[in-house]
């Protein structure tokens, strides 16, 4: 017995089995994650202690907040990794409509909201499209007369991500379509109903620009904020200033000076600005790198559960890594003044206890279907 | 037995990663705590200090205005 699970062990170490993972493993995942998670906490409290002294708060105030949300995503995605698969499913479908009254929510009382609120709604509406996703495109595989529900519910919530601002509901808008047009072309490879639904989507955007003058007027005025000279000269500028400042290797964690009162909300959308000062250059190839492996280990993963037919984990896979990925690269790109559109933040690090938890959900969910997928292989 | 050894060698060695990077961080963390409380006292230092001068400036503008009322009952007093 003993020979017998030897030489499968020798095996599993040494020859084909362990090859398949390399070092790309579930393992690696959990360490880039937990780097990007405790360096998130990290630079959170770094930006926030002033603004908390500012608010008569304790120095400590906004990273205990969000400890509470990390604890609060811990125990919900516990939860939900340990139900069965077709509760989930199920579950996820239900979640669906629950998130889209989020998201309208959203919309009417987005002036009420507080700003760590904000992008907890926003993210959220967008973790709905996935589950849609995710639900619905098994079902209606080969038959593209059944997609219209799916197309229709897909529109209705892509329109339902447009604030009345609009400021903020671009950049939500374009990591939809982002979700949407990559989830599709995964499913069938049908590039033209692809492209077909992306200009729908698109149509839809401007067809709604041209039906609420609001809409338009505040489209054209505040959401290229990279425009606005006021906005641009305060805070963008600043956020560009500090991120030259950083240099090369940064001025070191918690030595930071932009943080001190040059930009409005340092724990914000800008908190990138806050890390690339502290860790200069050296940091950010650091975290493009981490945001990289991610996304390689979340797209291996989709391909894998597609390969053993669980298609609801493939398309569920590639949402949560589509997402994390590029809202981070919108925010980062927002920061260094390529991006117009504002209201995205940073996964990990922007301060919202709400998204915290989500986030932290999100990749435990992510993490599950990573070692699902490779234990299935290694069978 | 080798098949076992190997397998706590992995464990261990999942372990170790793990450690150093929560150590890293907690030693990151408690040197920007640190700075946090540096800001923290060196704000209410701050913070202290103007509400010790705007109280000084009320004093010094009430014993002012009192002076001026008792200057000026002593003139219509004279006069």
């Amino acid at each position: 017995m003993e020979d017998n699970s030897l030489s499968e062990y020798d095996d599993y170490v040494g020859g084909k089995k362990e090859n398949k993972d390399g070092l790309l493993s579930p393992f690696t995942y959990l360490c880039f994650i937990l780097i990007l998670f405790l360096a998130g906490l990290l630079f959170l409290y770094s930006s926030s202690y002033d603004d908390a002294l500012n608010a008569g708060l304790k120095h400590y105030t906004f990273l205990l907040r969000e400890l509470i949300g990390v604890g609060g995503g811990l125990l919900c995605g516990v939860i939900l990794s340990l139900l069965p698969k077709f509760i989930f499913r199920k579950l996820s479908f239900a979640l669906c409509p629950l998130s889209s009254f989020f998201a309208i929510f959203f919309i009417f009382n987005k002036e009420a909201l507080s700003e760590s609120m904000k992008p907890f709604f926003g993210f959220l509406s967008l973790v709905s499209i996935i589950f849609l996703l995710s639900y619905i495109l098994p079902r209606i595989q080969g038959e593209e007369r059944k997609g219209i529900p799916m197309l229709f519910a897909c529109f209705i919530i892509s329109l339902v991500i447009i604030p009345s601002s609009l400021s903020y509901g671009m950049g939500y808008f374009l990591l939809a379509i982002i979700i949407i047009v990559f989830t599709l072309l995964r499913s069938e490879g049908r590039v033209g109903f692809t492209i077909f639904f992306a200009f729908c989507l698109i149509a839809a955007f401007i067809l709604t620009l041209l039906l609420s003058p609001s809409a338009f007027s505040s489209f054209s005025s505040s959401s290229m904020r990279v425009n606005d000279s006021s906005f641009y000269s305060s805070s963008l500028y600043s956020s560009q200033v500090m991120i030259v400042r950083g240099g090369m290797f940064g001025k070191g964690i918690g030595n930071g000076e932009g943080k001190l009162g040059s930009i409005v909300d340092p724990k914000g959308e800008l908190i990138f600005s806050t890390f690339a000062e502290e860790v200069g250059v050296m940091g950010i190839i650091v975290l493009l790198f981490c945001l990289f492996v991610v996304l390689i280990i979340g797209l291996r993963t989709s391909v894998r559960a597609k390969k053993r037919e669980d298609l609801f984990s493939s398309y569920f896979s590639l949402g949560i890594t589509l997402l994390l990925f590029f809202s981070s690269l919108l925010n980062i790109l927002y920061a260094l003044g390529l991006n117009p559109f504002e209201g995205v933040p940073l996964p990990f690090f922007t301060y919202s206890p709400l998204l915290e938890g989500e986030v932290v959900s999100l990749s435990i969910l992510l993490y599950k279907n990573i070692y699902i997928s490779r234990s299935n292989d290694e069978r | 037995m080798k098949a076992n050894e190997k397998r706590k060698v992995e464990s261990g060695t999942k372990v170790i990663i793990l450690s150093i990077i929560l150590i890293v961080f907690a030693i990151a963390l408690i040197l920007t705590l640190q700075k946090g409380e540096i800001r923290s006292i060196t704000y209410e230092t701050v913070v202290l200090k103007e509400k010790n001068a705007e109280k000084e400036k009320e004093k010094r503008a009430l014993y002012a205005s009192l002076l001026l009322k008792d200057e000026s009952a002593s003139t219509y007093s004279l006069d």
